[in-house]
Formats: C-alpha cells, structure tokens, sequence
C-alpha cells in the first residue's frame, strides 16, 4: 500500500494549471487505467488515451516525482495527477506487485543522478578557474556596482530636491530608464527596488508617504553599501542581497545543514513577465524557526513540486547567508513526507508583530515576513477583512486575498490559526489550521 | 507622529524650495539624526530613520467593530474529503447539472458541506435560484451562520423556527428574498401560518413583491388557501391574477374550477350509439369569454393556428379534473380516450384531458393518454404525466415502449420524448433496457442529430448508477465516432454519479 500522505487539495496544488487540474480530475477514475501497481514508494499506471498504446504513468512519492509517457510538455500532465489522486482516493485499486520494467528502469535512472549530484558539485567546485582571473572579474563587477550605487545615489538626490509633487508628474521613461542602468551595473535587486517605486506615486491618497519610506530604506541600503566593509559580516550579507548580489548555490550546499522535522506552511506563486516565482515557506518544528524556499520557472516549465503545504518533511536545509536568515535551500532530505500536525505558533498578534520587529531590526530591508498567529478570528470591516485576537489586535488582510470567505467558513468564528506573509501593513493568508482541518492557499496570486 | 509629517512634507516641497534640517529628537534617534549632513542626504537619512523607527515600533491596531458570535457547533457530520473534491468538481464546471443530485443524497446521508466550500456553494445559489432549496439543506449551522454575514447570500437566513415576534420582525424588515426565503420554509412546516403572514401586509405590498410571495403558495396548497386566492383573482396585475388562477385549478374544489365546470358541462356530451358502436363525443364551442372567464385566468387571444372558441375550450377544459367526466357519464377514462381518438374534436379534447391529468395529477388518466401517445395517435406535449404514474406502472410502460422499438432514438421520437419527461430516477432494469437501446442506437450508424446528446444526458441523469458495475456486454461498435463519443461521455456520466454517491456514504 502505497503512503499516503497526501490529501486531495494537496496533488490538486500541484497541477500546473486550472485545465490540467481539471483533465486531472477526469482520469481519477479507473475506467482510464488498463493497469495500475504499487510497490513500497511508487506507484505506476497504464492510460488509455487516444494513441494505440497506452500511456505509461509512474510516480515516486518520495519526493513526489512523475514520469509520463504522453507527448504532453505540462508538469505534471494530466496522467500523473490523475494517477495520483487515483492512489489517495481508491489505494484499494492498485495491487501490490513487483514493478515492470520501465518502472525499475526510471527509479535506477534517479538513483544515479541522486548519487552522482554531491560528486558533480564537488568536482565543480573544485575545478577553479585561475583564481586570479577570477579575482579580476569580481572586481570588475564590484567597480560596476559601486558606480550604479553612486550613480543611483545622485538621482535620489535630484528627486529630493526637486521634491515629490513633482516626482509624480514624471514620465514612466524617468523611472525606467535609472532601472535599466541599475541592471547594467549588475545589480538587479536596486533596479528592482526603483521599479516598485515607480509605481507608487499613481496608488493615491498617502503615496507621499509611502514613497518616502522607500527613498529612505534605499538611501539606507546605498550608504550601507559605501560602508560597507565596516559593517558586520551578516549585515554585509544583508547589503549585497538586497543589491542583488546572486550566491552559488553549490558553495553554500558545502556547508552544514540545520536539520529538523520542517512542516510545510504556506506556498505562494507570482508571475512577471512569464518569469513565475514559487515561495515555499517552511518552519523547524524543533528549532521552531521559518525558512523560505525560493524555486523558479520560465513561462512553460514546470515548477518544483516536492514541497506540498501540509505536509512535514525531514530535511537538512542551509541557509543563505543574513542577519535574519530566512532563505534557505533544500540540502538532503530523509525518509518520505509524513502529516502535517500542530503549526508552532504566536500566541497573539502583539507575538507575532513584535517578532516581525525585531526581524526588521536585523534587516532593515526585509520585505515579507512569515507569521504564524494563533488564537485568531476573521473579522469583515466594511468591504475589508481583518484577524483578531483575543486581545483585540487586528491585523488587516491583503486587500486582494480572494479566499476571505473561506477562511471565515473554516474558522466559523472561533480561534484558528492563519499563516502568511506579512510586509509591515497587510497579511497575506497562505494557510489556516482550524481545530481539525488544514486548509491552504496559493497558486497564482 | 508629527516630526514625520513634516518630513514628508518637506520632501513633497523638496529641498530647493525650503531648506531642510532634521528635526530636534531626544535619545539615541536624536543622536544618530545629528549625524546627518547635506539637505538632500539629511532628508533622506531622516526618512530612512523615521520610516524605520515607526514600522518596528509599530503597535497593532485595535479592533473597531463587534466580533461575531460564533457559530454553534454543527449537529450533523461532514462529508468526506473525497465528496468535497466531487463538490469542487461541480463548483468548478464539470458536471454541474449533477449538483441537485448531490445535494440531495448529502442530505438524506444526513451530512453536510466542508467549511472551506461553503463561500462557493452559497454563491451558486445566489446565481441559480433553482439550486437554493437544495443549497439550505446542505450547509448545516456553520453554512447558516457564514450566510447571515454576506446580503448576496440572504435567501438562506431565515428565522423559520423562531417565535412569532421574530417571524414577524423579519416579515417586516427583511429584504424580497429574504421574505421570499421565509415564506417558502414557512409553508413547508406551517402553511396557514405563512399564509397569514402574507395577508397582514398583503395591501401594502408592490404588484412584483405580491406575485414573488403567491409563487411560494405552490408549496403546501391547500383548501384553506382558497379564500385568499379567490380574492387575489381580482387583484390589479395581471401577474397577480394569473398565478392565482394556476393555483385555484390545482384545487378540484375550489369555486373555480366548480365554474369551469359549470360552463363546460353543457358543451360536452358523450352518446353511447346502439349496441356499443356509434359511440361519440359532441362538442359545442363556447359563446363568449367573459369578463368571468377572463377573471378565472383563460388567455382570449389564441396561439397560431388555433381557432379562438377553441382555445377558450382547451384552457377551461385543461382545469377540470379528468375523473368528473368518468363520473358524469359513468364511462371509464379509456372509453373516452376511445371515443376522443375517433371524433373531429380529438386534438383538442387530448390536449385539453392531458393538461387537467397533469395538474390533477390523476394516475389512470396519465396511464391512457401516455398509452395513446405511445401508439401516435396523439400529437401534444405529454408534460407531467410521465411523473404522475406511480412507480411500477411507469415502469412498466417505459420498459415496454422500450423494448418495442427498434429503430434508431431520434430527438424526434416519441421514446426518446417519454425517457426525457420530468420524471423520478429508474430503476436498474429500466437503466439497463434503456442503456441496450442507447447502445443499440450507437450501432446502426444513423446520423446523430445534434439535439440528442443534451437529451440523452437528461436521461443519464434518471439511471442508476448502479450500472457501471455491469461487466461491458457491448461487442458491437459503434456507427460513427459522434456516437462513440457520445456513450463514452454518457458512462462518464455514470461513472461520476456512481463515485459520487458512494463517496456520500462515508463522512469524514
């Protein structure tokens, strides 16, 4: 009998989108399936389409991983989710037997490339290039950054003195073209910062305000930058992300790992410019601290699927460098899935603000933060949502959260406890745990 | 906070126009913002400060308005997750006809709808009235309480159990549907009640709102209604008039139809002919229609192609129960459909005998008329009377007519007419006899019309999914690739109807 740790909302999660998810559904039945079998961790099926030979479909849960034979490009294709919500609906229906050929085929396949992956990273890293061409290209890099910053600092100046009224009047061509320079000089995460403030000035009443802040935190981050040197090693970390300095990833897997049994909270998906971001937030259950797992995918491939809200993986992970370590990746992960059970969280909304304070105290430039509150209750001001705790603390929801409603129904007006991003002024819910159910929230925002 | 304001407003101003310096602040803030140089880069620095000052210093915001009450425990049990995924499945778009099924197997399983579906169910039934009966069954407390809060979702809420204070308070304040809501439930338990209810502002009522609340009257009907409804014959809408006059006839005794039967008496007769031949029906045509007439609801203008003394006969015809006229010349209802058949006037008088059986829901009737159908003597609409037969008799006609054509179902065909009436579910050997035909169709290659599937889905609806256990008999293929697809989509049907109901069986 196949584990099954996942639940039909979960596999759901996964479809890559609204018609997959569907089509999915369609072939959870097993009219469709000529052969379905199970062995320890896999599972395999036989589907019907409208080609002459069956489609051959296989999953292995461990992580989950798909394989179809089916000339579909989505991942996973309909076969797959429909053989996976076939194995956590009727398990009755695959027989235990011993795996045909194309199945041992496919699980030896990753098992080599499993092994072979801490081989391939070592050699990697230890074929340098000549550390003094190295050296030099670093150096030019930093040269070019360094001019961005100041020139981005001139500009910021300009504004100021100028003032905001008549930043507001300024052509979208003002705002775009400092950025595009911000991604010559190799720094995408400054571009990115003049992008977002491009748009304030057009999101009315207070944009005065709003703008200000974000001039602020970017002086900040500028003249950290030209200190840079001075400042403590995890606060340079801090500077060079937030400027966009990008890490390899091969040498921050070479150091140790936290590990702990990580409970998968919340996921979120975004998409710009056919570039889709995945945020997948875990949290220690021991260690009792967040971690948030970046993955990304280019219009039309598949994003990674091993991390399904819900579920409690062992995991080493190593996290990126910061004063506030959050981003963190997926080092080694041990045995399969298991169930999700309590999520560790704050007792109240005072809690859970006061630690996103003393987040922001690390990282002057930390934009979203994980909260957990419990004890809380959804309340509807006017058009707009709120979570209340038994103090009567409110935090407002995201204006745009389109699942309000569910969660009032799940919490029916007793204490849950809801998840999610938090940026300073809204909560955007990712997930609820009520008294005996998990509900969670994600796809494209 | 002050000393911020005026730091936004200053970089609103902007440094060129007024000079800028940071202001004067006690304690470590103070110190660092003495640091700072330059008018552009002190603002800057002072809004780097500030900004970040206020955010982690931030203190959450006190709740303004009342917290709801919370919802009293539910006294039924959820269904299970996997009945939620068929339920999402048909929320979704997929299989959506199937949803009053469902809602009614989840009822009678005594279940109700997982929380985190209630939002999309309660919104389907604010776009589909039809569904709202359903809907309000199946939500359970927690569906009523999330209900209360949301206007669109109004038609759920309703104080049907409390008080008569309360009743009556949500009488007069509520919103049309909310009313609308209260008056159905109230005359499900208590029809005299919420009949009186209506009467107490019935004056005071729009012409729209007094026609919504006579529609709720259809349920419970009854004798004691009558009074009211004699009386709403003479109201000014028209609207008003005619639904009152569709329910007066449902009511064999009420003053109405004793009048149609009065007016009607003396234009019928039925002639028994020497030795059991010449046996005819005569019929004279009214004279008039009168304002009386018209007050009992008979339409003066006729459709195309009927003449109008004609018309007038059909409609009054159409409300007098078929059984007063087996009493009346003591002959049997299939002596008169006999009799009907042979005359000049047969069209009208079936059409007429096929309404009344209908509405008067009268078995024997509905059993002749849907016989003289089966054998094409009879041209009109068979309506409601495939419903009005009891079961074993509905049954038995269908099976029959079933196994006795042979030919390809058409949209057309009379089969295919009776298997798609308004009718109860079948039973698995009707669904078997059925599916044979359907299959027996498939191979004879006729060409599929393209108003059959829509059709054949309606009666895949009526069979019982117990059908999909049958091992696959079917060796034959099928004519074309449009009815290929067709039986693939109608066992899909089955299929989904057979999980779904056995997923209903467990709760979660």
């Amino acid at each position: 009998m196949p584990p099954t740790a996942w639940n039909v909302e979960q596999i759901l999660a996964l479809a890559p989108d609204a018609g997959s998810a569907k089509a999915g559904q369609g072939l959870a039945t097993a009219r469709k399936w000529v052969s379905l079998g199970a062995s320890e961790q896999v599972v395999w099926g036989e589907c019907q389409g409208s080609g002459q030979a069956p489609y051959r479909t296989q999953i292995d849960l461990g992580e989950p991983a798909f394989r179809c034979s089916c000339p579909s490009r989505k991942f996973p294709c309909k076969h797959a989710l429909g053989l996976f919500l076939l194995s956590a609906t009727q398990p009755g229906l695959f027989t235990e037997t011993m795996p045909p050929g194309w199945v041992t085929e496919w699980l030896a396949a990753r098992s080599r490339r499993t092994q072979e992956a801490p081989q391939k990273r070592a050699a990697s890293a230890a074929t340098t290039t000549d550390p003094g061409a190295q050296a030099r290209r670093l150096a030019a890099r930093e040269a070019k950054v360094v001019a961005g910053a100041q020139e981005l600092e001139r500009w910021m100046r300009d504004l100021v003195r100028q003032g905001l009224a008549a930043a507001q009047s300024r052509p979208y061509g003002f705002w775009e073209t400092m950025a595009a320079r911000m991604v010559d000089a190799q720094a995408p995460g400054l571009a990115r910062l003049v992008r977002e403030m491009s748009a304030i000035p057009a999101t009315g009443e207070g944009w005065q305000e709003r703008l200000l802040e974000r001039l602020g935190r970017l002086f900040l981050l500028l003249e950290g930058f030209k200190r840079l040197e001075s400042l403590p090693p995890a606060t340079q970390a801090d500077v060079r992300t937030a400027i966009g300095w990008s890490y390899n990833q091969d040498e921050l897997l070479a150091a140790a790992g936290v590990r702990d049994a990580w409970l998968v909270a919340g996921q979120h998906v975004t998409e710009e410019e056919r570039l889709r971001t995945q945020r997948t937030w875990l949290w220690g259950r021991a260690s009792g601290r967040p971690a948030l797992v970046l993955h990304f995918a280019h219009a039309g491939q598949p994003l990674d699927t091993s991390l399904l809200p819900g579920a409690c993986i062992e995991a080493d992970l190593v996290f990126y460098p910061s004063a506030t370590p959050l981003r963190a990746l997926v080092k080694e992960r041990y045995g399969v899935p298991t169930a999700f059970d309590r999520l560790p969280a704050s007792p109240s909304v005072a809690a859970a603000v006061a630690s996103y304070a003393t987040a922001l105290a690390g990282n002057p430039w930390l934009e979203r933060y994980p909260l957990a509150v419990g004890g809380v209750v959804p309340v509807r001001q006017g058009a707009s949502w709120l979570v209340c705790d038994a103090a009567r603390h409110a935090l407002p929801i995201h204006p745009r959260f389109q699942h309000a409603w569910e969660l009032a129904a799940v919490s029916g007006g007793s204490p849950v406890t809801l998840f999610g991003e938090w940026d300073g002024d809204v909560l955007q819910p990712l997930s609820v745990q009520a008294a005996d159910q998990f509900v969670f929230w994600g796809g494209l925002s | 906070m002050s000393a911020w304001q005026e730091l936004v407003s200053a970089a609103v101003m902007g440094t060129e126009r007024q000079p800028f310096s940071p202001p004067r602040l006690g304690g470590s803030l103070g110190q660092l913002l003495g640091q700072l140089d330059t008018p552009e880069g002190a603002l800057l620095g002072t809004a780097a400060l500030l900004s970040l000052y206020r955010r982690a210093g931030q203190q959450p915001a006190s709740l303004r308005v009342s917290l709801p009450d919370a919802c009293p425990a539910d006294d039924r049990p959820r269904c299970s997750p996997r009945a939620g995924q068929h339920l999402a499945l048909m929320l979704g778009g997929q299989y959506t006809e199937l949803l009053p099924e469902w809602l009614a197997a989840l009822d009678k399983a005594g279940l109700r709808v997982p929380d985190s579906h209630l939002p999309a169910l309660l919104q389907r039934g604010h776009k589909q009235a039809e569904l709202q009966p359903g809907i309000v069954g199946a939500v359970g407390r927690r569906g009523h309480w999330l209900a209360a809060q949301n206007p669109d979702w109004a038609y759920v809420a309703g104080a049907g159990d409390g008080g008569d204070e309360a009743i009556h308070t949500s009488w007069r304040t509520g919103s049309r549907v909310e009313r609308k809501a209260l008056l159905r439930r109230l005359r499900a338990s208590d029809p005299d009640r919420a009949r009186d209810l209506v009467a107490t502002t019935w004056s005071e009522e729009s012409p729209e709102e007094r026609a919504a609340f006579l529609e709720a009257f259809g349920e419970g009907l009854g004798m004691a209604d009558e009074p009211f409804l004699e009386a709403a014959l003479d109201d000014r809408r028209k609207e008003v008039r005619r639904r009152a006059a569709e329910l007066l006839a449902r009511l064999p005794e009420s003053r109405l139809v004793q009048r149609m039967i009065e007016r009607v008496n003396p234009l019928l007769g039925y002639r028994r002919g020497l030795l059991g031949r010449g046996v005819r029906l005569e019929v004279s045509l009214p004279d008039a229609c009168d304002t009386g007439v018209l007050r009992d609801g008979v339409e003066p203008k006729p459709p195309a192609g009927s003449g109008e003394k004609a018309w007038w006969l059909q409609q009054m015809l159409g409300t007098i129960p078929p059984r007063h006229w087996c009493a009346r010349w003591n002959a049997s209802p299939s002596a008169l459909i006999k009799a009907a058949r042979s005359g000049e006037w047969g069209t009208l008088l079936l059409t007429a005998w096929s309404a009344a059986a209908g509405l008067h829901r009268d078995p024997e009737w509905a059993e002749g008329l849907l016989e003289t159908y089966l054998d094409g003597a009879m041209e009109t609409a068979i309506g409601d009377l495939v419903d009005v037969l009891p079961t074993a008799r509905r049954e038995a006609l269908l099976t029959r007519a079933v196994r006795a054509y042979k030919g390809p179902l058409k949209t057309s065909g009379r089969v295919v007419a009776l298997l798609a009436a308004p009718q109860r579910q079948w039973s698995l050997d009707l669904s078997r006899e059925v599916l044979r035909a359907i299959r027996h169709s498939a191979t004879q290659g006729a060409v599929l019309d393209w108003q059959l599937p829509p059709l054949l889905g309606e009666i895949a609806r009526r069979m019982d999914p117990a059908i999909v256990r049958d091992a696959s008999t079917s060796s034959a293929t099928p004519g074309s690739a449009a009815w290929a697809h067709l039986l693939d989509e109608i066992m899909a049907v089955l299929q989904f109807r057979s999980e779904m109901l056995e997923a209903l069986k467990s709760k979660a």
